[in-house]
């Protein structure tokens, strides 16, 4: 008698299993609204910094620059949920308010990885474009500066929460690195204008997702692999 | 008699579900866990690693849980999807230790034949074991199992065409 594919058998799961799945499950809810608050705080903390002085992001230190700034860089990009996942927060200017104090949001489109280190954005703070000066991104042959065929997911205005202000924003599943090109049209320091564009593959590269950046306009096109 | 179309059907479980994160993920473990299991016992060959390896990708995957999903396809697709690098991570871990390198455990097996597909599957590359195990073995189709790896659906039909044909060899 032969032996095919279909007699293989799993091992049976041991009693316990749904139950031990349960407990680490609540564990890791717990870490994370421990680590939900702290981030919380943070953010209240960079809100603040966003409306006075230089940016949001840990981006590169430049002289004061009018002109177009157009880079791609590919970064590598850990591990998250068994998955390497970029995160897009894209919003126009918004205001929160947190424990009677009101906070405001710089418009703003920018990838980070799963741990929240930048990819690169663009935003509305002096200086809020471009990438971080160390990590582990490097030069990289230029994507696309378009759509590539993405559907529109959304477009924000100014008072719209949009992705990233008030949650995790969409998370992007992609390859082990990214291709991330940032353009912006930029007047004494400050972007007035630009775009995000993620592509990922092993051997093609494909678009992941593609954000239209103005200050009070940030339109949003997302492939399947993002989920918001 | 009143037709009701299987999309109807999954949009409407999918409805129910939303109220409840847990209940809903409990529901997609019950219509997944059992297959889940073949793929990743396939995929390790190491019985004594499968609730292990299973309990970190569910964990992941509950809590990156998307709200929704376009399709029951696009649903299993990402689960799979999930486990699979599991897996992926776990093999990873096993080459950079290779004192736990797996062997195919005899431990809590009655089944003889199981043992031989086992051992059949640890000779494909890593890559052809997924696709012959998620096509061949769960039913999927080029599309979802493409979707599911990650890969373009013609290399799911190139991976599968030579696992098949060397599985055939193996368990000749």
């Amino acid at each position: 008698m032969s032996v095919d594919l279909h007699d293989l058998v799993a091992p049976p799961p041991r009693p316990s299993f749904r139950d031990e799945l349960w407990e680490r499950t609540e564990a890791a809810e717990r870490r994370a609204a421990r680590r939900r608050r702290g981030i919380a705080l943070s953010a209240v903390a960079a809100a603040v910094a966003s409306t006075t002085a230089a940016g949001v992001f840990a981006l590169e230190s430049r002289p004061a620059f009018t002109g177009t700034y157009d880079r791609t860089m590919s970064c590598a990009v850990p591990i998250q949920g068994g998955i390497p996942v970029a995160r897009l927060q894209a919003h126009s200017t918004y205001s929160t308010v947190t424990f009677g104090t009101k906070y405001s949001l710089a418009s703003n489109a920018a990838l980070l990885d799963g741990q929240g280190n930048s990819l690169g954005g663009v935003s509305g703070v002096r200086q809020g474009y471009g990438f971080p000066t160390r990590g582990s991104c490097k030069p990289a042959a230029r994507v696309p500066l378009a759509p590539s065929g993405l559907p529109l997911y959304d477009v924000y205005k100014p008072g719209d929460p949009g992705l990233g202000s008030m949650d995790n924003g969409a998370m992007c599943f992609v390859g082990a690195r990214v291709h991330v090109r940032v353009h912006a049209d930029v007047h004494g320091d400050r972007a007035a204008s630009g775009s995000l564009a993620l592509w990922t593959g092993a051997k093609k590269l494909r678009p992941v997702a593609y954000v239209h950046w103005a200050p009070k306009r940030v339109a949003v096109y997302l492939s399947d692999d993002c989920h918001a | 008699v009143e037709v009701v179309s299987e999309l109807a059907l999954y949009a409407e479980r999918t409805a129910r579900e939303a109220c409840s994160p847990r209940r809903r993920f409990e529901n997609l473990l019950d219509r997944h866990e059992a297959r889940l299991r073949r793929v990743a016992y396939g995929m390790l060959g190491d019985a004594g690693r499968v609730d292990d390896v299973l309990q970190d990708a569910f964990l992941k995957a509950y809590r990156k849980l998307p709200t929704a999903f376009d399709s029951a396809e696009a649903e299993s697709a990402w689960l799979y999807r999930v486990v699979h690098n599991c897996c992926l991570d776990e093999l990873r871990r096993r080459r950079r230790r290779p004192e736990v390198l797996g062997i195919v455990e005899r431990a809590g097996y009655p089944d003889d034949d199981s043992l031989v597909v086992a051992g059949a599957l640890a000779q494909l590359r890593e890559q052809d074991r997924a696709v012959v195990l998620l096509v061949d073995l769960i039913g999927f189709d080029y599309e979802t199992a493409a979707a599911a790896l990650g890969v373009p659906r013609g290399t799911v039909a190139s991976r599968l065409n030579h696992a098949r044909a060397l599985l055939r060899q193996l368990l000749a």
